[in-house]
């Protein structure tokens, strides 16, 4: 079933709605909550709040891409639990533990991050990539896949997937720096 | 982690969380690049067909006897032409070379050239036109002007390609007609 049928059940109130986006887009969501919470249960819950939040944001939201739409419910839902759950280094937090690489260790944060500023500027970096490597940066930083899934899934060498968002991390940080957002 | 850092991370983290859903959809349904070893097989296959169709039974009829193929042309050729040192790991201290790797090779081949042609090769990293990371150019090439640091003429050049060392990465420029210049030049007056 086309995106746009899905969105029309849940304008219309159809129950069918949930049925039909877990169908098609159920093991997407459930693996995406599993990279970042490493708890079966926990990504099980959360696909579910994903399809409750869903039915009650729409018919307000009308997402031309569903499956993106969804994601950002189960992600934003993941990292959240992630956050109260545990400080392992795992899932979201061994993102986010990668991500920090980029931050100097001296950062003081003196004023409230523009959120849309930042929004923004990873936007246009990204768009700036080759699709391999935007691909590979979104795998790893908003899907939260493994470096050997990746390089599995991209049918390329882990050290290559490992270098290539190493140096992305780096431009990352210059742009960042450019736009003074650090 | 201090707790500024960790809140930046974090904003980082949900930054990331809101990026457009074009890239989202892009990343979901990626499709993975037909293995490197099945295209050097298929590529192994169709180049033996014709080679045994077309090729022989024509070079049979015009090569006059005694007389020799001529040697392949383009900078992939030259280079698995070239007379070099073959080398399992390269240190970029000292002597300022050119190193390369051709597609499906282990190992490295490299000459000395000068310091003022290693740092002209240098210059031109990036500044050939993109070929989007799709297009393999049948090889890897670094330079290193002796000071520790690497640059691959064939990656834009932005910090994190250089002083990397020699790692695996695909092609996103081709080389400018200028560093394939320098590097043909280099090549015909190497030694090993």
């Amino acid at each position: 079933m086309q995106d746009k049928d899905i969105v029309d059940l849940y304008w219309s109130r159809d129950e069918d709605a949930i049925r039909y986006t877990d169908e098609k887009y159920g093991r997407m969501l459930l693996s995406l909550s599993f990279s970042l919470t490493s708890l079966h249960s926990d990504s099980e819950e959360i696909v579910n709040d994903t399809y409750l939040k869903a039915w009650n944001s729409m018919p307000q939201d009308r997402p031309d891409m569903l499956g993106a739409y969804l994601s950002k419910i189960t992600r934003a839902l993941s990292v959240d639990r992630y956050r109260r759950n545990t400080a392992e280094k795992r899932g979201a937090g061994a993102v986010t533990e990668e991500l920090s690489d980029l931050i100097p260790s001296g950062f003081s944060m003196d004023d409230v991050i523009d959120a849309d500023h930042l929004k923004n500027t990873l936007n246009s970096f990204l768009h700036a990539q080759s699709r391999e490597k935007r691909v590979m940066f979104v795998k790893r930083y908003y899907m939260g896949e493994t470096v050997e899934r990746i390089a599995e899934e991209l049918g390329a060498g882990e050290s290559k997937v490992k270098m290539t968002l190493s140096r992305m991390r780096a431009s990352l940080y210059e742009l960042l720096k450019k736009e003074g957002l650090l | 982690m201090t707790t500024d850092k960790k809140a930046y991370a974090d904003a980082l983290m949900d930054a990331v969380g809101r990026i457009d859903d074009g890239l989202i959809t892009e990343a979901a349904s990626y499709k993975r690049k037909t293995p490197g070893y099945l295209k050097a097989a298929i590529g192994m296959a169709a180049s033996f067909l014709i080679l045994f169709t077309v090729m022989i039974p024509v070079l049979v009829r015009t090569l006059p006897r005694g007389s020799q193929s001529a040697a392949p042309s383009g900078l992939p050729g030259v280079l698995a032409s070239a007379v070099a040192s073959t080398v399992s790991s390269v240190e970029p201290v000292g002597q300022p070379r050119i190193i390369w790797q051709l597609d499906g090779e282990d190992v490295y081949h490299v000459i000395n050239v000068s310091g003022s042609t290693a740092s002209a090769l240098c210059a031109q990293s990036g500044k050939g036109s993109r070929s989007e990371g799709e297009k393999e150019q049948g090889f890897r090439l670094w330079v290193t002007d002796g000071s520790g640091r690497f640059v691959t003429p064939q990656l834009s050049a932005s910090d994190g390609n250089v002083g990397c060392g020699v790692f695996d990465y695909g092609e996103e420029y081709e080389l400018s007609p200028q560093a394939e210049r320098i590097i043909k030049e280099a090549v015909k007056t190497a030694k090993g």
